[in-house]
């Protein structure tokens, strides 16, 4: 059963998760595109530039809420799930299911709002996000799984050392999809990535280790 | 005898290379209430937390309703481990009020009671606004109260229910026990230190000590293997090929001996008519005697 108690949860947290974001969203939004016209009058007012403004600071929020969700999946709910006895295989589903919806309703947002935007092979730009937000989520399942197994000043000391590669990589990855370079494979590579860290998240959670932090 | 609920085989659990469990096995009736009893540090805590697979045991097997239950993927909600705390998760959030946490117990668990759980709520007179990691140890001791009751869980498991409780709601905890196990039998597990006020809820009992079982008994059986012998001393010392001494304790020439059976019938009336008064020891008693508590008693 794909929709069960555990994913209700799960919903249920994320919408409590989604309004504080939405929150920060609408203050940012509103400092940033409302704000100023106190100060250089309303009739200054560009309805476009709103538009792109609101979206572009949307877009930033779904990143970040999907990221930092993703983060506390493997970490707050997981305990969470423990405390009321869900198996771990039934966690681990929820999580995996969770992360599917996720990327598509990410996916869907980023792409609605690039409809603003003029870019080439558009279809092309819709596969890659929707797979690097996949591959995103499953890293950082996995990230979060270490930090739990090992401590997170292990996995923050670790990630401090992984950050300038991910940064390099994340920059000429994003050079290249830009310029329509490699695609086949980037594509691969964004297949491949998150199929390991999905088999290597799956398989953590299916041995017994104790997660002590 | 009702079908078995709850089997654990050959359990072993290690913190690192310290052995909280040691080969543990037992059975467990559906609709039957357990005690469950032992020291500080003999490992019931660590038993119960695997039995609601919150640790996974290094070797052994789980079984609930004849199905291995760390390797079932939807046989879940069955188990509740109500405890004086919900762990760090609930401790460190912030955002976290306790009402939020009975709304996502009531998701999870398919026979949660609403209205029984706002009954408590009133009764218990928490207030459920608060944020959790706020709230007094007594009151996280009523929350997880709260969630072992109304959860209405197959199997409930309650560790120490009684932790920063007052009386009041300590009698309050025990009368609403035994009323809704009354209404809606299940199979629960109490561990407890305070066992001379729980021993009457108790239909089985499970002594353990350095992660080990020393007995495993119907309460009953226990009266017919356990027995507190008082009198003379000379007369008691009669029949001392009868039993096992565990303590002796002296007031004068009188004497209190706790003693291991079982024994027949025709003692039992011979010792009656030699003025020595035969009762059950409790199990307060019991656990001192057997967990070397009163180790060196016997030789005095």
């Amino acid at each position: 059963m794909l929709i069960d108690n555990s994913m209700k949860v799960m919903a249920k947290v994320f919408i409590r998760f989604m309004l504080t974001f939405l929150l920060i969203y609408l203050a940012i939004t509103f400092f940033n595109t409302i704000v100023p016209l106190f100060f250089i009058g309303f009739s200054e007012f560009d309805a476009n530039e709103f538009k792109i403004s609101a979206t572009l600071y949307l877009a930033a929020l779904v990143y970040s809420m999907l990221v930092a969700f993703a983060a506390k999946c493997t970490s707050v709910y997981y305990d969470m799930f423990t405390i009321f006895s869900i198996t771990r295989k039934r966690i681990m589903k929820t999580i995996n299911i969770t992360n599917v919806i996720l990327t598509i309703t990410g996916s869907a947002v980023l792409n609605l709002m690039l409809l603003l935007h003029d870019i080439p092979e558009r279809g092309l730009f819709l596969i890659m996000i929707t797979l690097s937000i996949y591959l995103i989520l499953n890293f950082l399942n996995f990230v979060a799984f270490l930090g739990k197994l090992f401590g997170w000043y292990y996995v923050v000391g670790t990630f401090v050392l992984m950050a300038s590669f991910i940064l390099f990589t994340v920059n000429y990855i994003g050079g290249f999809i830009q310029m329509g370079l490699f695609k086949t494979e980037i594509i691969t590579f964004f297949i491949v990535a998150a199929a390991a860290f999905f088999l290597i998240n799956n398989f953590i959670l299916s041995n017994r280790y104790e997660y002590k932090h | 005898m009702n079908p078995i609920k709850l089997k654990l085989s050959n359990i072993t659990y290690y913190y690192d290379n310290f052995r909280a469990l040691n080969n543990m096995s037992f059975v467990l009736e559906e609709h039957q209430i357990m005690g469950l009893i032992g020291r500080n540090g003999s490992g019931k805590t660590t038993l119960l937390k695997v039995i609601a697979h919150q640790l996974l045991q290094d070797k052994g097997e789980v079984i609930i309703d004849d199905e291995n239950f760390s390797m079932k993927e939807n046989n879940q909600y069955k188990i509740c481990l109500a405890r004086e705390t919900l762990g760090k998760t609930f401790e460190q959030t912030e955002v976290m009020k306790v009402k939020m946490i009975f709304d996502l117990a009531a998701t999870l668990y398919k026979n949660w009671d609403m209205n029984y759980a706002n009954h408590l709520i009133k009764r218990f007179k928490l207030n459920v606004n608060k944020k959790y990691n706020k709230i007094s140890k007594g009151m996280k001791t009523t929350v997880g109260i709260i969630l072992g009751l109304a959860s209405r869980a197959e199997i409930t498991l309650f560790d120490e229910p009684y932790v920063g409780l007052d009386p009041v709601s300590r009698e309050i905890f025990y009368a609403e026990l035994q009323k809704d196990y009354t209404e809606n039998p299940r199979t629960m597990i109490i561990s407890s230190h305070l066992i001379n006020e729980l021993e009457g809820m108790f239909e089985r009992v499970l002594i353990i000590d350095e992660g080990s079982i020393i007995v495993d008994s119907h309460i009953d059986k226990l009266k017919d293997r356990y027995y507190l012998l008082q009198g003379r001393k000379e007369p008691i010392e009669s029949y001392n090929t009868h039993f096992r001494t565990m303590n002796v304790e002296t007031i004068g020439s009188l004497a209190s001996y706790s003693v291991e059976g079982p024994l027949n019938e025709e003692i039992i009336r011979r010792m009656k008519a030699d003025d020595i008064d035969i009762s059950m020891i409790s199990l307060q008693k019991l656990l001192y005697h057997l967990t070397n508590g009163g180790e060196n008693n016997a030789d005095r």
